[in-house]
């Protein structure tokens, strides 16, 4: 075995970049406040609207990208883990398109500002109609057969999304577009955190419940069985954990690819390649990922800034042509 | 009986060459004028008759870009493609500078007349524009009336205090707002503002989080339109948290959207609240002091 850092160290560098990029988050920003500003938010009398900013701009914007990173690491690793497939990700096989076009439905026909619940949970209705097409068009077929319904579902998704905001009266149709297929979290408020983490927060409690058995699972689905897992619970547990967390997690942001891709890979060797040890790692790594990302779209362009989606496939998109050249043999078979 | 007749035949050919070059004069005239921008609509409308309108934008009959909304009920509205102008058989086509290019090209290839306007951006812009577009349409003298009566309400609403700007943001949905080289900054310099975004620094239109617009506490701030019943992210702002804290504490003023959006007399319109506004803010000393 080669010399690799213990689970707990990995979990702590983890737990520490996190919380590194967590407060990295609430310090930029297009205003410059320092570190005493920050201090003075939370402590002292506020002479400008230093508080303001810090809790109510700021502190939303980090605690969604800690809870939206987080969701996508732990979906992506669970994917990978259950449909035993290394390219799963709720981005790349359409999840996060499906739940995009549900939220989208909820807001333009103003059910959203009506009942605001609506959002997440038409949001949640996308993602899970998209989970249970692909386990009935691609559960137990090759690694090919689940990215092209992905594709499919995904390029479907987008297009109806594009229908519903070209239909839409607002003037806006057009740049909302992008939005919701390019992802972004910035100026969300405490609203959107207090919509969408209980749901989050359901949605990790179903997949953590699952790591279990992903671990037998990896033994295969008949020795799985023999050993007593049951199988129909578990995949009950993941397709509603992947759907509730990545949809009430899309609602508020759109859809940011490749993070669910791109962290449980580079992790995978780290835990020793168990699923059950890589889903806290994962949700950490992609915590970690998303807030730096979204720090990363403050600082290259300030002002106007870029959709987290195009940094995000910026790294993840090169990621995974590698690692189709590395499963290439698995698509030949 | 003779010289009469003579007389009657040449009264007859005064009369004749009369009308012939009244008809050539009226030949020359645009009666059948059509107008592709939500702008020039404006600007046409105050310019003409409407008996010589052939047709405008669909946007003049829209109250989010269009102050003539009303007044233009029961003229032709079209949607600026080419083969709808065509079908008008219009003498005259007045564009925009800058929008539906094609179209403009088209026309023009096809041997119409067309008249382009560029965008104002700055109030002596609006009265060019009125010249030019007063030459085109041959009401030079109703042009140069509108100028007269545009320049005595500007000199009347025109702030002439010595004191410092206060500080104007307009914050449409989306989070745009305006800096250097707009019509707004213009008119808001008229009365006794300066805009966030020349304080910022930039020029032209621009995004603007909600973090700096609450870090520089603009003295009056305008939010536009709220699009309310049209459901979109765009909007979404408004009903910010931390948007709100900064209401409980700024002059708010409410611009109708097309008296920016396109440069006309109707401008003057906004330039009388905002200073209307500045007058309220001198009275009660609600400069910000931070």
């Amino acid at each position: 075995m080669r010399n690799l850092p213990s689970y707990p160290v990995l979990i702590a560098v983890l737990f520490t970049t996190t919380l590194l990029a967590f407060v990295t988050s609430i310090l930029i920003g297009p205003t410059e406040l320092g570190f005493r500003d920050l201090v003075i938010a939370i402590f002292g009398e506020d002479p400008r609207m230093t508080t303001t900013i810090i809790g109510e701009i700021r502190l939303p914007r980090a605690i969604l990208g800690l809870l939206i990173g987080s969701t996508l690491g732990l979906t992506g690793a669970s994917l990978q883990g259950y449909l035993r497939n290394p390219l799963a990700e709720p981005g790349v096989i359409g999840i996060s398109t499906a739940a995009a076009l549900g939220a989208v439905l909820a807001i333009y026909t103003g059910l959203s500002s009506s009942v605001p619940l609506a959002l997440p949970i038409m949001a949640i209705g996308g993602s899970l109609i998209a989970v249970l097409v692909l386990r009935a068009l691609a559960g137990s077929g090759s690694i090919l057969t689940l990215i092209l319904a992905g594709v499919a579902i995904s390029s479907l998704c987008g297009a109806l999304t594009s229908l519903a905001l070209n239909l839409s009266p607002n003037p806006f149709a057009s740049l909302e577009i992008v939005f919701w297929l390019l992802g972004s979290i910035t100026d969300r408020s405490m609203n959107h955190v207090w919509l969408a983490a209980p749901f989050i927060l359901s949605g990790w409690v179903l997949l953590v419940l699952s790591a279990r058995a992903l671990d037998i699972l990896s033994l295969g689905e008949e020795t799985a069985i023999s050993l007593g897992i049951n199988l129909e619970r578990t995949q009950l547990f993941i397709i509603f954990g992947t759907a509730i967390s990545v949809g009430a997690a899309t609602a508020v942001s759109g859809v940011i690819g490749f993070v669910g891709l791109v962290v449980p890979h580079i992790l995978r060797p780290w835990v020793n390649y168990s699923p059950s040890r890589l889903l806290p790692a994962s949700a950490l790594g992609g915590a970690t990922l998303l807030l730096s990302a979204d720090v990363l779209v403050r600082l290259i362009t300030p002002g106007t800034e870029l959709k987290l989606g195009v940094v995000t496939a910026f790294f993840g998109a090169p990621f995974f042509l590698h690692l189709i050249l590395k499963t290439k043999a698995t698509f030949n078979t | 009986m003779i010289p009469i007749v003579h007389k009657i035949r040449t009264i007859a050919l005064i009369c004749g060459l009369w009308i012939t070059a009244c008809l050539t004069f009226a030949s020359e005239k645009p009666n059948r004028i059509v107008s592709i921008n939500v702008c020039t609509d404006h600007l046409l409308f105050m310019l003409v008759d409407r008996t010589r309108i052939a047709s405008l934008t669909h946007l003049a009959g829209d109250p989010y870009n269009s102050m003539i909304v009303e007044e233009v009920q029961g003229i032709h509205l079209n949607r600026a493609t080419a083969e709808e102008v065509i079908a008008l058989a219009p003498d005259l086509v007045v564009a925009g500078a800058f929008n539906f290019r094609p179209t403009v090209t088209t026309l023009r290839k096809l041997g119409y007349r067309v008249k382009e306007i560029q965008l104002a951006s700055s109030l002596q812009d609006i009265k060019t524009n009125l010249t030019s577009l007063g030459r085109a349409v041959d009401e030079i003298e109703r042009a140069e009336a509108l100028i007269t009566v545009f320049n005595r309400r500007l000199k009347h609403l025109t702030y002439r205090d010595e004191k410092k700007p206060l500080l104007f943001a307009r914050y449409e949905a989306n989070g745009w707002t305006v800096g250097q080289n707009t019509l707004i900054a213009d008119v808001a310099s008229a009365a006794g503002f300066e805009t966030i975004g020349e304080q910022l620094g930039f020029t032209g239109r621009r995004y603007l989080s909600l973090e700096q617009l609450l870090l520089l506490r603009p003295d009056l701030l305008d939010l536009g339109y709220n699009w309310k019943e049209l459901p979109a992210l765009a909007s979404e702002k408004f009903k910010h948290p931390a948007l709100s804290e900064l209401l409980k504490n700024t002059a708010l003023v409410k611009i109708p959207n097309p008296a920016w959006a396109c440069g006309s007399p109707y401008t003057l319109g906004a330039l009388a609240k905002l200073r209307r506004a500045r007058d309220q803010l001198d009275l009660l000393g609600l400069r910000n002091t931070l």
